[in-house]
């Protein structure tokens, strides 16, 4: 008896196997052989697919260059400042704000960390005399909200001939990274959108049209699972397609764009790195988006079958 | 065995089965009749397991199939024959096909030897590979016939499976019935040709007043 129920078992199994692969074959050829009938779907899902690899991209680039960007302000103090006014100063900021780094350069070493910086671009060597005052460079966190008042300090320090802070580029970064996020999300939400009316515009379509082989396969017996096994490969293999496609497109992209970019960060003498989608995300987002296509499937499918059957 | 136990079948206040009653045992050959919508189609779909009724127990081979979840459901249909009155076929598809689906279901092999052996049987061995679309309504009786028998069920659920045939064929396929039900298979036709029913001198139970007599 229990070897009966185990031949039972594996002939299950067997069944089991040879049904997905005939519905995935036959899912497979006539995706290939209606190409025009699917051409409405795989498009806009591919460039949704498309647009959020390129959004999603761009934030892990931006987050990669600027994760630890910090406030950077550069003071130039007048001349007659003595070095018992710069341990005022400091000890002014230190207490007053969130400094996290303070140094002082004099005008000798002022001088050699610009030649440093400024290698293949240096004036001063023209010049028979420095040009540069005595300077303090101070960071501090970007989310402190004491930017105003600091700024505001420097201003009125009797100290302080003139002063320089990056924040307004790194504001703008930022601002361009929030973009680029409400851009991902839109994109995801618009992607789940058209999955959801496409996904189930044809599976309606797909289901009326077997209505009869649908109840008589209920009738003789086949479970909710056989019946929805004929229909769910044929979104799942127009998910892979979409990202596939949409995959492509986003290589293409970066290619032309990551040259582009060099191109002008180069010129502007900016080290960045130009991080890509990995394998790994490239597989997972796909993956995610297949496992996506399927819920969505399952659902319309099943509500359809028992519309069609009238349970 | 089957048998209904105090069924209760109602249709916005139109009572179908009211405390109805029936018992059957293997094998047998019943034909079942009664007036046009006395519920003879309802008593094959509640007996099939497509509809439940609204009290009672039906008790087939000792199990309450009114109490089956959906997959226990689809094990037991699997095991029983359908014919309905409007039969329903894959219409742009071959009659092999149409005929091959519970073998399908079930995994069957040698299911080619299965279906011509079986179109012998019903006289159709030279439509195997024609559409349904080009069969004659008799034609579609004896496929429905044939696909209802092909997996050997234990019992037959036919509802009117002579309503296309000629006399001829009609006589032909309830002997062909009796026959299944002499080699252990259960058989309840439902139809409203009394003459018939009474010329074969097979069980006859009708439908009267919501109770089966």
């Amino acid at each position: 008896m229990q070897r009966l129920f185990k031949i039972k078992n594996i002939r299950g199994i067997v069944n089991f196997i040879k049904h997905n692969a005939q519905c995935l074959n036959s899912s497979f050829f006539y995706i290939i052989d209606n190409p025009l009938r699917y051409i409405f779907f795989i498009i806009p899902l591919s460039i949704c697919f498309f647009l959020v690899l390129v959004s999603y991209n761009s934030q892990k680039i931006i987050e990669n260059n600027f994760k630890d960007s910090r406030e950077r302000i550069i003071i130039f103090l007048k001349n007659n400042v003595s070095p018992k006014d710069i341990n005022t100063i400091e000890s002014e900021l230190v207490n007053k704000f969130n400094i996290i780094s303070f140094k002082y350069f004099s005008e000798e070493e002022s001088l050699e960390l610009y030649k440093k910086i400024n290698e293949k671009n240096d004036i001063t060597k023209n010049l028979d005399y420095n040009p540069l005052p005595k300077t303090i460079i101070i960071k501090k966190n970007i989310k402190d909200s004491d930017a105003d008042s600091l700024s505001n300090f420097l201003e009125n320090n009797r100290f302080v001939d003139y002063f320089n802070s990056n924040i307004i580029y790194l504001k703008r970064i930022f601002y361009f990274k929030d973009i680029l996020l409400n851009l991902l999300l839109f994109s995801i939400f618009f992607f789940l959108f058209i999955l959801i009316i496409f996904i189930n515009y044809y599976t309606k379509i797909e289901i009326s049209s077997n209505k009869n082989k649908i109840s008589i396969l209920y009738i003789l017996g086949a479970r909710n699972s056989y019946i929805r096994r004929e229909y769910i490969y044929l979104p799942i293999l127009s998910g892979l397609i979409c990202c596939l496609i949409g995959f492509i497109f986003y290589k293409f992209f970066y290619y032309f764009f990551t040259i582009l970019l060099n191109e002008i960060l180069t010129s502007f003498e900016i080290s960045s790195s130009l991080l890509s989608i990995s394998f790994v995300e490239g597989t997972l987002s796909s993956l995610l988006v297949i496992i996506i296509f399927a819920i969505i499937s399952i659902f319309t499918i099943n509500s359809y079958i028992n519309k069609t059957l009238d349970l | 065995m089957i048998s209904f136990n105090n069924i209760c079948k109602i249709y916005s206040k139109n009572k179908i089965f009211y405390n109805a009653n029936f018992s059957i045992k293997k094998g047998d050959f019943v034909f079942l009749t009664g007036e046009s919508g006395s519920g003879k189609t309802t008593f094959m779909r509640l007996l099939s397991g497509l509809e439940k009724p609204d009290k009672g127990s039906i008790i087939v081979n000792d199990a309450d199939i009114t109490k089956f979840n959906k997959k226990e459901l689809s094990d037991y249909r699997r095991k029983i024959g359908i014919i309905m009155q409007n039969n329903i076929f894959i219409e742009n598809e071959t009659v092999s096909y149409n005929i091959s689906l519970p073998l399908l279901l079930e995994g069957e092999s040698q299911v080619s030897e299965k279906i011509e052996a079986i179109l012998d049987l019903v006289n159709l061995d030279k439509k195997i590979y024609n559409s349904i679309k080009s069969l004659a309504a008799g034609e579609r009786q004896r496929v429905a016939i044939a696909r209802a028998i092909i997996d050997s069920p234990d019992i037959i659920l036919a509802d009117e499976p002579t309503n296309n045939l000629d006399q001829k064929l009609s006589e032909a396929v309830m002997k062909m019935l009796i026959q299944l039900s002499k080699y252990g298979t259960t058989v309840i036709v439902t139809t409203h040709e009394l003459s018939l029913a009474k010329k074969l001198k097979q069980n006859i139970l009708s439908i009267n007043n919501a109770e089966i007599i």
